[in-house]
């Protein structure tokens, strides 16, 4: 066996395995990103993100009678907003899409939402847009019949924002938000 | 006055005196607030912490609440990654136990406003210990406080 030979196929295994290795890394961290345009309505009018996003759009799933997660969150969403410079609260906005097709009224969830922060959308659509966000998402909701409960109903819902970048891309997800310091530090990591 | 009209004298003005609760109140409230509903929905939800003094065991439920159409106890559960809301009927509150309501757990929900509702208003809640009836105060706070001045 020639020497030069075993040398320079003991390299060509090396680096092929090296390839192989990185593939197989690569493949098993791939994660393939989440998102992407949707449309939907605000105030009864056709709203597209790509036509209306800014550098950062936060998105969150509720409903405006949900008493208690919708509105800590949306809170919590409001006070990180009154926390930012004016500069960087022109470059984000916030989302809320009623998932409660059947129930709530356009103008209401556009009038709901505005009350955490003036730039607060709120969002409806039809139950097809709205899945087919929710889809995107990853996100869910589960409506129940309660006859026990006065409104009847109760939506469990996804309790979690979504940080979009302005092709709707998930940069980044805050689940069960519970303080207004952690979104003031994503909106500010993400501008 | 004949014996009947005595009879039912004596048991309406019990019936009174038991709805203006005399004598010291059985269930106590620390720090009892509602948030102000908001325009666009019809819900809202009540926390504090409710401490039973009755002396004994008792079932708690909620009745009615002072300007609200409909107000039931809730609890908010974390079910396979979604906020899930469900309608407690009942709840044992052993003697001298305390039973939190704060948001994102447990609440009491408020449906229907008939009024107008401004911060620093006083809303009686009306509950039961097994069956007698307690009227717990609760202040009306703002959802969000206008924007301080942090620019
Ligand atoms: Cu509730």
């Amino acid at each position: 066996m020639i020497p030069g030979f075993t040398v320079k196929a003991l390299a060509i295994s090396f680096v092929a395995a090296a390839f192989c290795s990185l593939g197989l890394i690569w493949y098993l961290t791939y994660e393939p990103p989440v998102g992407g345009d949707f449309s939907l309505t605000y105030r009864g009018n056709e709203w597209r993100l790509s036509q209306n996003a800014k550098e950062l759009n936060i998105l969150y799933f509720g409903y405006t009678k949900c008493p208690d997660v919708c509105p800590l969150t949306l809170s919590h969403a409001g006070q990180a907003f009154h926390g930012l410079t004016e500069d960087e609260a022109k470059r984000v906005h916030l989302l809320f899409l009623s998932v409660d097709r059947d129930n709530d009224v356009p103008e209401d969830v556009a009038n709901y939402a505005a009350h955490f922060f003036p730039s607060f959308l709120g969002l409806s659509g039809t139950r097809e847009q709205i899945d087919k966000t929710i889809a995107m998402y990853h996100a869910s909701y589960i409506i129940e019949k309660d006859e026990k409960s006065h409104l009847g109903y109760s939506i469990a819902h996804t309790d979690r924002l979504f940080f979009l970048n302005n092709n709707g891309v998930v940069q980044a997800t805050i689940s069960n938000p519970r303080s207004s310091e952690e979104i003031i530090k994503t909106i500010k990591e993400h501008l | 006055m004949n014996l009947a009209k005595t009879l039912i004298a004596l048991s309406i003005s019990c019936g009174a005196a038991a709805h203006a609760q005399s004598g010291p109140p059985s269930l106590k409230i620390n720090d009892g607030y509602i948030f102000q509903p908001l325009k666009g929905s019809n819900a809202t939800a009540g926390y504090g912490i409710l401490k039973n003094v009755s002396g004994k065991d008792a079932a708690l439920t909620v009745v009615s609440a002072e300007g609200f159409g409909a107000v039931e106890l809730h609890e908010t559960v974390p079910v396979d990654g979604l906020m899930k809301m469900r309608r407690i009927e009942n709840f044992h509150l052993g003697k001298d136990a305390s039973f939190e309501l704060k948001p994102g757990g447990n609440h009491v929900m408020l449906f229907d406003p008939t009024k107008d509702f401004k911060e620093g208003d006083t809303v009686h809640v009306n509950f039961k210990l097994d069956d007698k009836s307690v009227a717990v105060p609760f202040q009306v706070r703002l959802r969000n406080k206008p924007a301080k001045a942090q620019r």
